[in-house]
C-alpha cells in the first residue's frame, strides 16, 4: 500500500488554543465584575455601557461562544486531523474560520456594550452578526467536511460524530431562531412573538447548551481523556447507545424552561418527558468518560490533567441529572426564576466546560511545544483553588435559592404574603452574593495560574507549525462488506451520517416546533389586547437595550404566591404582539407583567418610576438595581419610530394603514402627557427624553386584560 | 389554563403528540441496544476503543505518548 507524507496543521491549533485563553481571561473577569454588580450595585459605575443589564450578556457570550467556542475549534482542529490521518482540507479556510470567529466576538463585545441586542438569551446577537455567524459556522463545516472526505482513516471515530452533530444542529438552531426582520441597519425585531417566540427561543437556547456546551465537549472528552490516561475507551457499544440517544432527545427538552408559563401544556410535558429521560445518555457518557480510567487512578493522582477531566465529568453527571430533576414540575416551581439556575449552569461552564478545556490544554501545551509541563505543582495548585472556586460560587448560590424561593412562597396564618415586599428577600440572601464573588475570585486566580503556566511551558519548547506525518492512502468502498454491520458500514459513511443524525435532531424539532406554529392562529383574539402605541414601543426598546428583562421577568405563574404579589397571572393571548417576548428566566427583581395595572399589586406612580430609575437606592436603601442617570439626560431617538412600526405591520401587527407617518405625532401626544402628569406632581422633566417611554412601556404592562380588583 | 386549553383543543388529538414520540423513540433506542450486543460487533468494539490510541502517524508520536 502506498504510503503518503503529509503535515498536520498545528499553528491553527495554536491560534485557537490562545483564543481560548484570552476569551476565557476576558468572560470570566466580566464575570467577576457582574457578580460584584449583584453584590454592590455601587460596581455599576452609573455608567450605560457599564450595568449588569449590558455587563451579563458580554459575560454569558465571551464564556460561551468565545472561550468555549475557541476551545471547541481547537479540539476539532487538533484531533480531527489525527484521527483521519490528514491535515485540515483548506488553511485558507481555517484562518478564514479563525480570524472570523475572533471577529464576531469582537463585534458582539461593542454592540453588547452600546446595548444593541435582540434581548432572547444566548442569541442576544443582532442580525448583521447573526449572518456573519452562519457564514463563519459554514466555512467551519466546509473545512471540517472536506477534511472528512479526504480522510486517510476509513473509520470516523466516535469523537468525530459528535462533532458532525454539532455542525449540523448549531446551524439548524441558529438559523431557526434568528429569523428576524430588520428595521435599522443593526437593528430587528424577531418574527416570532409571545408563546411562539419563548418556545423558539428555549427550543434554541436548550440546544445550545445542548450542541454547544456537550456535544462538541464529549467529542473532545473521547479523543484527549484516552490519550491523557492513556487508556482505551471503556465501551465502544455504550459511545454509540449513548451518542444517537442524546442527539435524539435533547432536541426535545426545551420546554422545561417554560414550565407554568403561558406555553400550551402538552409542550410542557413533552419537554418534562424528555428531560427526565436525557438521564439516561447523559450519564452513559458520564460513565463512559469515569470508567475509561478504570485501573487507572493512580495516574490521577499524579496528573493535574487527569484531575481536571475526572472532576469535569463528574459535573457533567452532577449537571445533567440536576436539569432533569429541575424539569419535574414541582422542583421547578421551586427552582424556577431562583440563583438556583445560575448555580446550575456554573456547576455546568466551570466544571464540565472549565475544567474540561483546563484539561486539554494542560495535555496540549506540553504535547504541541514538544516539551514538559513549567509546573506540575502549579497546575494542581490551579487544579484545587479552581475546585474550591466552584463549591464556593455554587453552594452559596443554592442555598440562597431555597431560602428564597421559600421566602417568596411564604403565607402567613391569616393568608397574607410573610414577605409582601420583594426587597426583604433579596436583602435576606445578599450575603451569599458576596461569597459568591470570592467563589469568582479562588476561580479566576487558579486561572491566571495556568496562563503562566502555559506561556512558561511553551517558551521551553517548540511549537512546529507543520508537523511531519505518514499513512497509507484511504481503501474504501461505498458498499456494506460482507458481515459488516450497518452501524459499523455507517461509521464509515460521513455524508449519510450526517443526513441520519440531522433526521434525529429534526424529529424533535419537528414534533416541538410544528404544532406550535399551528398555535399561531388558535390563538383567541382578546379584543381588549391592543398593540403598543409608539411611545410605548419606544420604551420597550430601551427596556431591551438596557437588559431590564434580565433581571425583571414578565411571566406570572398560576400559583396563590405569585398572583398575590403580581397580579392576575398571565395569560398567552394578551402577548400576541410582544416581538421579542420578554418572559426572562431569574427574578433578581420583581416581576413586572402587570406593573401597569391601575390600582394592582404592583403599580407605581410615573413620579415613583422617574425617582426610581434615577436613583433606586433612594427610593430603597437596600436596592441593588443599578441607577440610570442617562435615561433622563439622553434624547428619545424618534427617527426609527416609523420603520419600527412597518416592520410590526409586516409581522401582523393591527397599527392602521399609514400609521408609520403619523405614529410620532402619537408619541408626543402620549409623552406631552406624561410629561404634564410629572411636572403636577413635582418633576419637571422635557417630555422629549428617554425616560418618558421606558414609564409610558411600564405603566402599559398588563393593562390590557387587566381584571378592576 | 383555561384559554390554553381552549386553543389547544382546535389542534386535533394533539394529546397524541408526546405518545407518538415516545414511542418513536423507544423503538429506535430497543433496535439500537440489541444492534450493538449482538456477539458479531464485540471484536470489531474492542479494536474501536482504543482508536483514540493508535500511532497519530507522527515521526515523534511514539515517545510522546507516555
Amino acid at each position: 500500500m502506498e504510503t503518503q507524507h503529509f503535515s498536520y496543521d498545528n499553528k491553527i491549533v495554536k491560534y485557537f488554543a490562545y483564543a481560548t485563553i484570552l476569551w476565557g481571561v476576558v468572560g470570566m473577569l466580566v464575570g467577576l465584575l457582574a457578580a460584584l454588580q449583584l453584590a454592590f450595585p455601587v460596581f455599576n459605575f452609573n455608567l450605560a455601557y457599564t450595568t449588569f443589564g449590558r455587563i451579563r450578556p458580554i459575560h454569558t457570550n465571551a464564556v460561551i461562544f468565545a472561550f468555549v467556542g475557541n476551545g471547541i475549534f481547537t479540539a476539532v482542529y487538533y484531533s480531527l486531523q489525527r484521527l483521519l490521518k490528514a491535515r485540515m482540507f483548506s488553511d485558507k479556510l481555517s484562518w478564514v474560520h479563525f480570524w472570523g470567529w475572533q471577529a464576531i466576538i469582537v463585534s458582539a463585545a461593542v454592540t453588547f456594550v452600546l446595548g444593541i441586542t435582540t434581548s432572547k438569551e444566548y442569541a442576544e446577537l443582532e442580525w448583521p452578526i447573526d449572518i456573519a455567524i452562519t457564514i463563519i459556522w459554514v466555512v467551519f463545516g466546509w473545512n471540517m467536511f472536506g477534511t472528512i472526505l479526504k480522510r486517510r482513516a476509513d473509520h470516523l471515530y466516535v469523537a468525530i460524530w459528535f462533532y458532525i452533530a454539532t455542525f449540523v444542529t448549531v446551524a439548524v438552531l441558529h438559523i431557526g431562531n434568528s429569523i428576524e426582520i430588520p428595521y435599522s441597519w443593526l437593528q430587528s425585531y424577531p418574527v416570532y412573538a409571545g408563546v411562539q417566540d419563548a418556545l423558539v427561543q428555549w427550543w434554541y437556547g436548550h440546544n445550545a447548551v445542548a450542541f454547544f456546551l456537550t456535544t462538541p465537549y464529549l467529542g473532545l472528552m473521547y479523543y484527549f481523556l484516552p490519550k491523557a490516561a492513556n487508556r482505551p475507551v471503556y465501551s465502544y457499544r455504550l459511545s454509540i447507545i449513548h451518542f444517537w440517544a442524546l442527539v435524539f432527545l435533547y432536541i426535545w427538552a426545551g420546554p422545561h424552561h417554560l414550565l407554568y408559563t403561558a406555553l400550551p401544556d402538552w409542550a410542557q410535558s413533552l419537554g418534562v418527558v424528555f428531560s427526565i429521560m436525557l438521564i439516561a445518555p447523559s450519564w452513559g457518557g458520564m460513565f463512559n468518560g469515569l470508567l475509561t480510567l478504570r485501573g487507572a487512578w493512580d495516574k490521577v493522582r499524579d496528573s493535574a490533567t487527569l484531575k481536571f477531566m475526572v472532576v469535569a465529568v463528574t459535573c457533567y453527571g452532577m449537571s445533567t441529572f440536576e436539569g432533569p430533576m429541575m424539569s419535574l414540575k414541582w422542583v421547578n416551581s421551586l427552582t424556577h426564576y431562583t440563583d438556583w439556575n445560575i448555580a446550575h449552569v456554573h456547576i455546568g461552564a466551570m466544571g464540565w466546560n472549565g475544567f474540561l478545556t483546563f484539561g486539554m490544554l494542560y495535555y496540549l501545551f506540553p504535547k504541541m511545544w514538544k516539551t514538559k509541563l513549567y509546573s506540575e505543582k502549579l497546575a494542581n495548585a490551579h487544579f484545587w483553588i479552581g475546585t474550591l472556586g466552584i463549591i464556593f460560587y455554587a453552594l452559596p448560590l443554592y442555598w440562597g435559592a431555597i431560602v428564597q424561593t421559600l421566602m417568596w412562597k411564604e403565607f402567613t396564618p391569616d393568608g397574607l404574603l410573610a414577605y409582601p415586599n420583594f426587597l426583604e428577600t433579596i436583602t435576606q440572601i445578599l450575603p451569599m452574593y458576596h461569597v459568591r464573588v470570592l467563589g469568582g475570585v479562588f476561580y479566576f486566580v487558579g486561572l491566571f495560574l495556568m496562563v503562566y503556566n502555559l506561556l512558561k511551558t511553551a517558551a521551553s519548547g517548540k511549537c512546529a507549525d507543520n508537523e511531519e506525518a505518514s499513512a497509507p492512502a484511504l481503501v474504501t468502498s461505498p458498499k456494506r462488506a460482507k458481515g459488516e454491520g450497518w452501524h459499523r458500514w455507517l461509521e464509515r459513511r460521513p455524508v449519510q451520517f450526517m443526513v441520519l443524525a440531522t433526521v434525529a435532531i429534526l424529529i424533535g424539532g419537528a414534533f416541538e416546533v410544528i404544532p406550535t406554529y399551528l398555535v399561531k392562529s388558535n390563538i383567541p383574539t382578546i379584543e381588549s389586547v391592543k398593540p403598543y402605541t409608539p411611545l410605548e414601543l419606544e420604551g420597550r426598546d430601551i427596556y431591551i437595550r438596557e437588559g431590564c428583562n434580565t433581571c425583571h421577568t414578565q411571566m406570572i405563574r398560576p400559583f396563590r404566591s405569585e398572583t398575590e404579589r403580581y397580579g392576575d397571572y398571565s395569560k398567552a393571548g394578551e402577548l400576541v404582539y410582544n416581538h421579542p417576548h420578554l418572559w426572562g428566566s431569574k427574578r433578581t427583581g420583581p416581576d413586572l407583567a402587570r406593573s401597569g395595572v391601575p390600582g394592582g399589586k404592583m403599580y407605581k406612580t410615573n413620579v415613583w418610576h422617574f425617582n426610581h430609575l434615577l436613583d433606586p437606592q433612594k427610593m430603597n436603601k437596600q436596592s441593588i438595581m443599578p441607577a440610570y442617570p442617562w435615561l433622563i439626560k439622553d434624547q428619545l431617538k424618534t427617527s426609527n419610530t416609523g420603520a419600527k412600526i412597518r416592520a410590526m405591520t409586516s409581522l401582523g401587527v393591527p397599527y392602521p394603514e399609514g400609521y408609520d407617518q403619523i405614529a410620532n405625532d402619537d408619541l408626543k401626544k402620549q409623552a406631552d402627557e406624561i410629561a404634564a402628569d410629572l411636572k403636577k406632581n413635582g418633576v419637571e422633566v422635557a417630555s422629549e427624553k428617554e425616560i418618558i417611554a421606558v414609564i409610558a412601556y411600564l405603566q402599559r404592562l398588563g393593562r390590557d386584560i387587566s381584571v378592576k380588583e | 389554563m383555561k384559554l390554553v386549553s381552549h386553543y389547544l383543543q382546535s389542534i386535533s388529538d394533539v394529546g397524541l403528540f408526546p405518545s407518538i414520540s415516545l414511542i418513536i423513540f423507544f423503538s429506535f433506542f430497543m433496535g439500537m441496544i440489541w444492534w450493538t450486543f449482538k456477539k458479531s460487533n464485540k471484536s470489531y468494539f474492542h479494536d474501536m476503543e482504543s482508536y483514540a490510541l493508535d500511532d497519530d502517524g507522527t515521526t515523534s508520536s511514539s515517545e510522546a505518548n507516555e
